[in-house]
């Protein structure tokens, strides 16, 4: 048992570093972590919940918005533009704010184009963070289950 | 940053603490106090970042309040609210954080707020408008908790 946990722990370890290495997270999801402890065992995963049903959301505005036929109102997509910044700054999601800061310039010089192609970039980044979080959470539970402590992984 | 509030290590001491609890701080730790009955309210339109900012001060035993944009906020005022501080994001629906500080100073608030920029040049709008501090998004908690350390050494 106690080899199972430890080969899962590392595993954990390895895949954790990976994303922060990869670009998916960055140090404000260090902050997050942070604040999870064994009174709300569950909190990063609830916060994280709300902000994936809020990228639905906003990219569902988005795509509304550049689908208008005659004139696309810009501030109207960079408004949730800047809302998806915003939330995906603050839980550390760092392509997802990556690309929303590209997807606002494209907006401000009114780039249809652009704003199409960040869309479906922005559209595919934040599924792909969602699919690899997940992946974290299941290991996270595979420990905990197998009688082990999470570890906490030391970025730096 | 509020380079202001950041403090060596060394000076922070648990107070409610025991002897027998006080334990030596390493350095690069900040000491990690429990706040009783300290009401905070947080102004953001982004549930995220709301559920964020809340979290923190649940754990540390505060209590947290939510508005959704700063109408609410000014709402809760006029309902006869108060709080020791107001975390107040900028852009938000309906009302923004600048004006909502603005209404509030102007209702005679006398609580801390704390605006929550997205860029550089909304630091002197939120100051004019009343604000006592800003931080640059994404805040880090221990900003927020440098914020609160205040607010009980202010008595």
């Amino acid at each position: 048992m106690d080899a199972l946990v430890a080969q899962l722990q590392m595993q954990y370890r390895n895949y954790t570093v990976s994303l922060y290495q990869q670009g998916f997270l960055d140090d404000q999801f260090t902050e997050l972590k942070k604040l999870q402890d064994d009174a709300s065992p569950d909190f990063v995963a609830e916060v994280l919940s709300l902000f994936f049903e809020d990228c639905v959301k906003l990219i569902g505005n988005m795509a509304r918005a550049l689908d208008q036929t005659g004139t696309v109102d810009f501030s109207q997509v960079g408004a949730s533009v800047h809302q998806l910044k915003g939330s995906s700054s603050s839980v550390g999601a760092k392509r997802v704010k990556g690309l929303c800061v590209t997807f606002k310039e494209y907006c401000e010089a009114n780039n249809y184009e652009g704003c199409v192609r960040c869309l479906q970039q922005v559209d595919i980044e934040y599924k792909a963070l969602q699919t690899k979080l997940q992946d974290m959470f299941n290991l996270e539970k595979q420990i905990i289950q197998a009688g082990g402590k999470v570890p906490q992984v030391d970025i730096n | 940053m509020l380079e202001s509030l950041n403090r060596k290590t060394e000076d922070l001491t648990v107070d409610s603490k025991s002897k027998e609890e006080e334990e030596e701080v390493p350095a690069g730790q900040v000491v990690k106090k429990t706040f009783k009955k300290l009401c905070v309210l947080v102004v953001d339109d982004d549930r995220s970042c709301r559920s964020l900012y809340m979290g923190f001060i649940q754990m540390r035993g505060a209590f947290p309040y939510m508005a959704e944009n700063g109408e609410e906020a000014v709402n809760l005022y006029r309902d006869g609210q108060t709080f020791n501080l107001i975390l107040m994001d900028n852009e938000m629906p309906v009302m923004d954080g600048v004006s909502a500080t603005k209404e509030l100073r102007d209702l005679g608030v006398t609580s801390m707020i704390v605006g929550l920029t997205s860029h550089e040049d909304e630091n002197s709008v939120f100051m004019e408008a009343g604000a006592d501090h800003c931080l640059a998004k994404p805040i880090t908690f221990e900003n927020i908790y440098l914020l609160i350390e205040q607010l009980k050494d202010e008595g």
